[in-house]
């Protein structure tokens, strides 16, 4: 311990400019990242400090993997000549040494400024723990590959080559596998695809229902396997040896959290119990709507869809659901029975009546009769069948017997706050909304806001997103705003990662919301009327939590296999 | 004793045979010098010893481990200053020392200040912005300050002015130490070997040819001068341990390897009765040259 305290005593010594570079680089970004909402959108200075931020955003990133192969590569591992070899300096402490003082700096220093950020807004200790984890097991992967890659390479030239031949491997892989996976579509097997809400709806509570356990226990893994690869390498010092053995042991770790078994960090979702009862939640659908089309003509022109009208009863107050296909077949008398691939987007479902079935939930929610929203909540004609070209034009004319499972997302939708028009707080456990200003113009209100909540893939409660209306109770009215200007900071992780596929840890985003009064509601009997509606207005959050899902099963008899072409790509 | 041994070490890069079958002994307390021409094996065979590189073959043994597992304890015990190895370039002499210390549990602050003292080291700055005598100087002083039972150098005058290297080579001959200690030294700067070695292992082709005290090597080497009274110079007869070194007028001379023997001279004398005969002793550069040129010839 003695040695690693001196070995690293000497490279902070040798290293102190870099490190007071990194602390300042680090530093500044955060206090810029954190200073932005605070500025008024579209000003000069806002412009700058966003300029400013990413530029250093990417500065931050490029500094992060030169500190990596600088810092391992001061004592080179591979050659003959490094000035450390034939010397009784211990590998193993020279190496724990390096791996210290690149944990200190590259992930103590951002984890000190996020925790910082999330006291600052109010995020509770537990949640902090929960970022600071994932953030710590992120940015330890990212030290350890880089540190891999710094110790099979001579010096910075070869190790900037290597990485970049790295990404453009990782990107041919990336691309190879979406051609793959495009590629079982002609061979009619199985494909897993996101489902969202068709339109682009506010609500993606249902995407957020993944189970990142293999996340988790592949940063683990692969974090594991590379340290073994460093200390085979710190140890023998052969480059051929090192690289074989951190490539198989990355290979497995990969194997492992993707074929793992046990969900360890799926949201707890535990599905209503009238949605448990049969008559509840009941999906049906007319034979005569269901037809085949060019659906997916962008992606593969030897797809067909079929979709068809679809009414669900059996629903309470305060309650909606998307639907998506999971499963179908098609018996046509005289051919094998036709399956479906067990892909469709999700649809947002309507009543037998034909109201939406989002709307009259919001509107529940939201304890008015009439809500204007932002044409998200509109029905889908939901897809109900995937097949194939040549499937489908060999039971062509036709018509068979349709049976079709289905996927009832459940969402809960409560008002959780009504606020008056001024700069105020909401706070919702880690999610915190902040109005900064209020501003009243002919056709509407905005609003500039500040919202700052935490995900993480440790994250086991339901998932659940934040709705915002502008609520006139005396008129009986609500109606949703829009973003017009967002812009957003994950902090955490690096910015390099896409937070669309993996949380984002801590967030904080500048919001400017518009509510068009005058594009959403009318009165005959005022001309003027948007300056009385807003101030009598109150705004209203709607929290939206994902409960869990049910299968329901829908059957059509007599459906037609023949194909409609509205249009055909050229 | 010996402080290193080889049996049949080699060396392969491809197809070249860097180092061939080398064995040889160190004895304990001496100073080995490895001397051979450019690209001879002698940086390959040190870096076999130092477990730098792996042996393709063969086996090397130093202070009596297998120089394939030297580690930690071993290192303790051996001094290496290699011409080719680099240097903290950002730490300075004193720096240089202090980084070191901790890890040589026998290092010894009173030899450090002395040996300090007689390589006159006393430059300050990082070693990047000293010459390269005084860098060399500091890695000597590094590698001696904790009385190593062994110290390995890898041409470590090359590129030294005649200054810095009689510094050296006073420093290593008249280090102070309680206990006996044995220097590996490979050059091919034979003059400062000379001062410096009791033994001499010739090596060339990754070879070694040679391998005696010097003393006896130089007693056995002798440049014989032959002077014929005819026009012609004379011819040298095929004798194993003769080996022409040119002709000039009536004057032939050659290099008797074994004149060492007492029949040396009438056997010289025999071969040339009409002649006069003059013998001189002969330098370790002469010697190197000869065995160099040899090597040559036996490769081309």
């Amino acid at each position: 311990m003695t040695l690693v305290r001196h070995l690293l005593v000497a490279d902070v010594r040798r290293f102190q400019s870099t490190l007071i570079s990194w602390v300042a680089l680090v530093v500044i970004t955060t206090v810029l990242d954190a200073a932005a909402p605070e500025l008024v959108p579209g000003s000069s200075l806002a412009l700058g400090v966003t300029v400013a931020s990413t530029l250093l955003s990417v500065a931050t990133i490029l500094y992060f993997v030169a500190v990596v192969a600088v810092v391992v590569q001061n004592h080179s591992v591979v050659g003959t000549t490094a000035f450390w070899f034939a010397k009784p300096i211990p590998p193993l402490s020279l190496f724990a040494s390096k791996a210290l003082l690149l944990v200190g700096l590259l992930v103590a220093v951002p984890v000190a400024c996020d925790v910082v950020l999330m006291a600052v807004h109010h995020v509770p200790v537990s949640r902090m723990l929960l970022v600071v984890l994932q953030t710590v097991l992120v940015r330890t992967l990212a030290i350890a590959l880089l540190m891999s890659v710094a110790a099979t390479t001579a010096n910075l030239t070869r190790f900037t080559l290597v990485c970049v031949a790295a990404l453009v491997g990782i990107g041919l892989v990336g691309v190879l596998s979406l051609s793959l996976l495009l590629g079982q579509w002609s061979g009619g097997g199985r494909m897993s695809v996101l489902s969202t809400p068709q339109g682009g709806g506010p609500i993606d509570v249902a995407a957020r229902t993944f189970d990142h356990t293999p996340d988790a226990l592949g940063i683990m893994l692969v974090t594991i396997a590379a340290v073994l690869m460093l200390r085979s390498q710190y140890l023998v010092r052969q480059v051929r040896r090192s690289v074989s053995l951190g490539v198989a042991g990355a290979a497995i770790a990969i194997l492992i959290a993707a074929f793992w078994p046990w969900p360890l960090f799926v949201p707890r979702q535990a599905v209503p119990p009238w949605a448990n009862n049969a008559g509840a939640a009941v999906l049906g659908g007319n034979a005569a709507s269901f037809g085949f089309d060019w659906g997916l003509s962008y992606i593969r022109d030897d797809v067909r869809l079929a979709r068809a009208d679809t009414r669900v009863t059996g629903f309470p107050d305060g309650w909606f659901a998307t639907a998506r296909l999971a499963g179908a077949s098609l018996a046509i008398p005289g051919h094998p029975d036709l399956t479906s691939l067990p892909y469709g987007p999700a649809a947002f479902l309507v009543q037998q009546n034909g109201s939406s079935l989002l709307s009259l939930a919001l509107a529940h929610a939201l304890g008015v009769s009439m809500v204007a929203t932002s044409g998200t909540a509109g029905a889908d004609r939901l897809v109900t069948f995937v097949t194939r070209e040549g499937q489908l034009s060999a039971r062509q004319p036709a018509s068979g017997n349709y049976v079709g499972n289905f996927v009832l997302d459940l969402t809960r939708l409560e008002r959780v706050a009504a606020m008056p028009l001024e700069p105020g707080i909401f706070q919702d456990g880690d999610f915190r909304f902040q109005v900064k200003e209020v501003r009243t113009e002919n056709d509407g209100l905005y609003l500039r806001t500040k919202i700052s909540e935490t995900q993480t893939i440790f994250d086991r409660r339901p998932p659940a997103a934040y709705l915002y209306f502008l609520v006139n109770y005396d008129r009986d009215q609500a109606l949703s705003g829009y973003d017009t200007w967002r812009r957003g900071n994950a902090f955490g992780l690096p910015a390099a990662l896409p937070a669309y596929w993996f949380p984002p840890g801590f967030s904080l985003e500048s919001t400017s919301m518009q509510f068009s009064v005058r594009g959403s509601v009318h009165d005959k009997n005022q001309r003027d009327f948007v300056a009385e509606w807003i101030a009598n207005a109150r705004l209203v959050l709607i929290k939206a939590t994902g409960v869990g899902a049910v299968m329901r099963e829908v059957r059509l008899p007599d459906v037609k296999t023949t194909v409609e072409l509205p249009r055909r790509r050229q | 004793m010996n402080a290193v041994e080889t049996r049949e070490l080699t060396r392969t890069f491809g197809t070249l045979d860097a180092v061939q079958g080398l064995t040889l002994e160190v004895p304990e307390g001496s100073i080995f010098a490895l001397i051979g021409p450019n690209g001879a094996g002698k940086t390959t065979t040190i870096k076999l010893l130092m477990n730098l590189i792996q042996p393709t073959s063969g086996q090397a043994m130093v202070l009596n481990n297998e120089s394939r597992h030297l580690g930690v304890k071993d290192w303790q015990r051996i001094g290496y200053v290699s011409e080719n190895q680099e240097l903290p370039e950002w730490m300075s002499p004193s720096e240089l020392l202090a980084y070191y210390r901790p890890f040589y549990p026998t290092w010894d602050d009173a030899l450090c200040g002395t040996l300090q003292e007689a390589l006159g080291l006393t430059a300050a700055g990082p070693l990047r912005t000293l010459s390269r005598g005084t860098r060399m100087k500091a890695a000597l002083l590094a590698s001696l300050a904790f009385s190593p039972e062994l110290v390995v150098l890898d041409e470590p005058f090359s590129g030294l002015d005649p200054l810095v290297r009689d510094e050296l080579v006073r420093a290593l001959l008249e280090m102070p130490g309680h206990r006996p200690w044995t220097v590996l030294v490979s050059s091919h700067d034979v003059d400062e070997v000379e001062r410096l070695a009791d033994w001499i292992g010739f090596i060339n082709n990754g070879r070694l040819t040679l391998v005696e005290p010097i003393e006896s090597l130089l007693n056995r080497f002798s440049l014989v001068e032959v002077i014929t009274e005819r026009e012609t110079v004379a011819e040298l007869p095929a004798v194993s341990n003769w080996v022409r070194h040119g002709a000039a007028g009536r004057t032939l001379r050659f290099v008797d390897t074994a004149h060492d023997q007492p029949e040396s001279l009438q056997r010289i004398g025999a071969a040339f009765p009409a002649a006069t005969i003059r013998s001189s002793r002969m330098s370790l550069r002469d010697v190197f040259l000869v065995l160099a040129r040899q090597g040559a010839a036996e490769r081309s």
